[in-house]
């Protein structure tokens, strides 16, 4: 238990640059080196991660944590690889308090944001074309659909966007399953 | 407990149960939430809290969840909100650690993921659309130029965002330089 602990603040404290590099860091870790995991298990867990919400990080060191060592296992392995870097941003954010009062330190942050921007539309692209486009590059056209008519509603929308996703992800996922169960063969529909 | 503490674990709760795909999904939600609806900070405070959170290891949304708790409720609120945004990930992944093969299996699972895939999409793009447009308002064309540089860098080429983000930062600390001599 204390090496899961110990193995996941590490990994915490080293995976910079989001979800990718943490991953790699336990597949050197975890599967090649401790040998907690076999090679298979994480791809699984990778295709998991990806499936439900949540950082991937969080979500590979909750499963890992679980099946080694049930619940505790679980929540232990997630604090300690979300703690590093919790510590560090807190930090960042108390040393920029300090640094409001000058001028260029303000600047800088105005053009960061807006690079932070390009960053998120970049962000926005690759979640559009996980959910579009089927293997092989294929376009999911009955995705497009839902899409552009749920983009039509939303902007009419008051209520709190939760609400939305749950109502939009529900109507979706049973017109999916309505299709499936006539048995309409949904790669005739996408081109 | 601090009534915003619980309102931001409540919050977070929410947004973290509902965003695939890490990472950026869930800044234009939390923006949204947080600046539009609660009027708690600006949407430049939590752009900043942005760079910051890539800055440090680990995952994007709970670097910022710790910033957000520390700007709205002091250590307690970092507290709730990085406990707001591992809990639902933390108790999906334990459940389905058990029911592995049977989640693999079931099509009503698929069939529902699916859908919230679709709806979250929505959600995001609307919110991406709203933040651009605003920097495109401002009218300022520095920035207007850094956005789209940033964003062409990394969709062409396999410069990691930190780099990305530390090259704009330096950029602006030079030009503001410039601008005082």
């Amino acid at each position: 238990m204390t090496a899961l602990i110990l193995r996941f603040l590490y990994i915490g404290l080293f995976a910079i640059g989001g979800g990718l590099s943490a991953i790699s860091l336990i597949q050197k870790e975890i599967v090649e080196r401790l040998g907690w995991l076999t090679a298979e298990t994480l791809v699984d867990i990778l295709a998991i991660a990806e499936m439900t919400p949540g950082p991937i990080a969080v979500n590979a060191a909750s499963f890992v944590g679980m099946s080694l060592h049930g619940i505790p296992g679980a929540a232990a392995a997630t604090v300690a690889c979300v703690l590093p870097g919790c510590v560090i941003s807190y930090m960042l954010y108390r040393a920029n308090d300090r640094f409001q009062r000058n001028l260029r330190w303000r600047y800088a942050l105005k053009i960061l944001r807006a690079a932070v921007v390009g960053v998120i539309v970049n962000g926005g692209l690759v979640i559009l074309k996980n959910t579009l486009c089927l293997e092989a590059g294929r376009l999911d056209w009955i995705a497009v659909f839902c899409l552009a008519g749920g983009l039509a509603l939303y902007r009419r929308w008051k209520g709190s966007p939760i609400l939305f996703m749950l109502a939009m992800g529900t109507i979706c996922g049973v017109f999916r399953l309505i299709l499936l169960k006539f048995g309409v063969n949904l790669s005739i529909l996408s081109a | 407990m601090n009534p915003r503490c619980w309102k931001l674990f409540t919050t977070m709760l929410c947004l973290s149960a509902f965003t695939f795909g890490g990472g950026f999904v869930i800044i234009p939600l939390m923006q949204r939430r947080f600046s539009e609806e609660l009027g708690w900070l600006t949407e430049e405070e939590i752009l900043d809290m942005v760079a910051f959170a890539r800055a440090s290891p680990g995952a994007v949304t709970v670097n910022v969840a710790v910033q957000v708790g520390a700007r709205v409720a002091g250590p307690a609120g970092s507290l709730c909100g990085v406990l707001g945004t591992i809990i639902p990930p933390l108790i999906t992944l334990s459940l389905i650690s058990l029911v592995y093969d049977a989640f693999c299996a079931s099509v009503v699972a698929a069939a529902f993921l699916y859908g919230l895939r679709l709806a979250v999409s929505v959600v995001v793009v609307s919110a991406v659309a709203g933040m651009v447009s605003e920097v495109l308002r401002a009218g300022d064309r520095g920035r207007q130029a850094v956005l789209a540089a940033v964003f062409l860098l990394s969709l062409l080429t396999d410069i990691t965002t930190i780099w990305l983000l530390a090259g704009s930062a330096l950029l602006g600390w030079w030009l503001a330089g410039r601008a005082e001599a």
